[in-house]
């Protein structure tokens, strides 16, 4: 059950974002209340991530297929914020101890303080398959193919220490744990090929 | 790993050696931690457990071994949050002689095994995504710190390595010279100053691996020879530039110093890091007599 994933612009994250939170299909109004319990477990999920590209429900959940989403939102989480010449603060916060996130997110800000910016930022992710969850751990593995990205200085100039021209498969995974607090799935490990 | 082959075989540990351990990342691809004589990196194919208990790596593994292994020194993990490495982050292992033990945090990596019909799994059914026979495939996951036997990787020297071997050089042992030379006055202060070399470079050889060590004596003690020292950060100098002088009682003195050495080094042409630590030498003594001056008069036109 492999799915695939990639983008190709930010407003195409955007639109993905949308999609992933937005679309429902119509529904007949229901003859009942909702109870108090089931309104309490809704608003007990408080929103997480920026708030311009959220976490998705379905990456919130305690289970294998909950741990692969998590992680399709992480990756796709950094092209948003390459895209948008955002804060990488968020690839911190959906993280614990993980030195890879630490050093995507240094190079983002890197970025910021120098002007660049990102024109492309290509990339396909395929999952190996659900993730192998131990307790309030996670392991997951998945081929993500990178490129074309382009970095660009505030005269619109390529970058080129900072863009991958040609697109790289690299094999890697991530390991995750539970984080009951944020009731969602945080990264651990980043491995990237 | 951005530069690093996907396709990789079950092949031998290999350690490389770099001066400049940047990691930077382009997207979600960052460098790896190098290795170096400081924070970085080794790689295995193979880590065990002697009889004792006692942890080795090694560069070869049995046919179709499922782990590939990577062994950080422990700042290299710690060091995600505040990004500097903290002193408990340098903890000593006992070695046997000749052998290279190393306080590093191991860390595994699955690698895709031959499976049935042509298909690739690995030992505990991780998903291979397909990725052939020795591929890495998913994350790396960290195990507990530990003092594990690198000698069979051949690691760079640490600087606790060279710290050893730079106590055994035969540093120069600079010898102590006084103003006025010979006897001395009460009264007028002996002035000391030392004008042996006070750096020296040692090219060494250390398992392989060429060492250039530059030793440069960073302290100097004066023994006076009555019972008071003087320590100088530089060797003093002859009048009228003296900075190390010292006011006698009449009698024999014998005087002498020590200096103190630190040093940097270099292994193969690379970055210079700093040796973690001084060691000593004694220069030859000196002796001479401090002698009562007293006044005479006398007529000139004698």
């Amino acid at each position: 059950m492999t799915r695939r994933w990639s983008t190709r612009l930010g407003a195409v994250l955007l639109v993905g974002a949308a999609a992933l939170t937005g679309c429902s299909e119509k529904q007949e109004a229901s003859t009942s209340l909702p109870t108090a319990t089931a309104e309490a477990s809704e608003d007990a999920l408080p929103p997480l991530g920026p708030e311009s590209f959220p976490v998705p429900k379905q990456a919130r959940e305690q289970t294998a297929d909950g741990a692969v989403e998590f992680v399709r939102y992480y990756v796709a989480l950094t092209g948003h914020l390459a895209l948008q010449s955002e804060d990488p603060t968020p690839l911190l916060e959906l993280s614990r101890d993980c030195r890879t996130c630490g050093q995507i997110a240094d190079a983002f800000e890197a970025d910021l303080g120098a002007g660049y910016s990102y024109r492309d930022y290509v990339y396909e992710f395929d999952e190996y398959g659900p993730a192998l969850v131990d307790g309030d751990k996670a392991e997951m593995g998945f081929s993500y193919v990178q490129g074309p990205i382009t970095a660009v200085d505030r005269s619109g100039q390529v970058v080129p220490t900072r863009s991958a021209p040609t697109p790289q498969e690299l094999q890697s995974g991530a390991s995750l744990v539970w984080d009951q607090t944020l009731q969602s799935w945080v990264i651990t490990g980043l491995t990237v090929g | 790993m951005r530069r690093l082959l996907l396709a990789l075989g079950l092949v031998a540990a290999c350690v490389a050696l770099s001066a400049a351990p940047a990691q930077a990342c382009v997207g979600l691809d960052c460098d790896e931690p190098a290795v170096t004589t400081g924070p970085g990196s080794l790689t295995a194919s193979y880590l065990g457990q002697a009889p004792g208990g006692a942890w080795f790596a090694s560069t070869s593994a049995p046919l179709e071994h499922p782990y590939t292994y990577r062994l950080s020194r422990p700042c290299v993990i710690n060091d995600r949050e505040t990004g500097a490495c903290q002193p408990s982050d340098f903890r000593t292992c006992p070695a046997p002689p000749g052998r290279v033990v190393q306080d590093l945090v191991p860390e595994q990596r699955r690698l895709a095994l031959s499976g049935p019909d042509g298909t690739t799994v690995t030992q505990d059914g991780f998903p291979t995504g397909g990725a052939p026979v020795g591929t890495p495939v998913g994350p790396w996951i960290t195990g507990n710190r530990a003092c594990i036997d690198v000698t069979a990787l051949n690691p760079p020297p640490s600087p606790d390595e060279v710290f050893r071997f730079f106590q055994t050089l035969p540093l120069p042992q600079l010898a102590t010279r006084q103003q006025p030379p010979g006897d001395a006055l009460v009264g007028l202060p002996v002035i000391f100053f030392t004008d042996s070399p006070t750096t020296q470079t040692f090219t060494v050889d250390i398992r392989g691996f060429t060492v250039t060590i530059t030793a440069g004596a960073t302290a100097f003690t004066w023994h006076t020879g009555d019972g008071t020292d003087l320590t100088t950060t530089d060797p003093g100098a002859p009048y009228p530039d003296h900075t190390v002088t010292h006011d006698y009682r009449s009698g024999t003195y014998t005087a002498s110093l020590t200096t103190t050495w630190g040093a940097t080094f270099s292994v193969d042409g690379g970055a210079s890091v700093e040796v973690p630590g001084t060691t000593t030498t004694e220069g030859p003594p000196v002796t001479f007599d401090v002698l009562q001056a007293r006044s005479v008069l006398t007529n000139p036109f004698d």
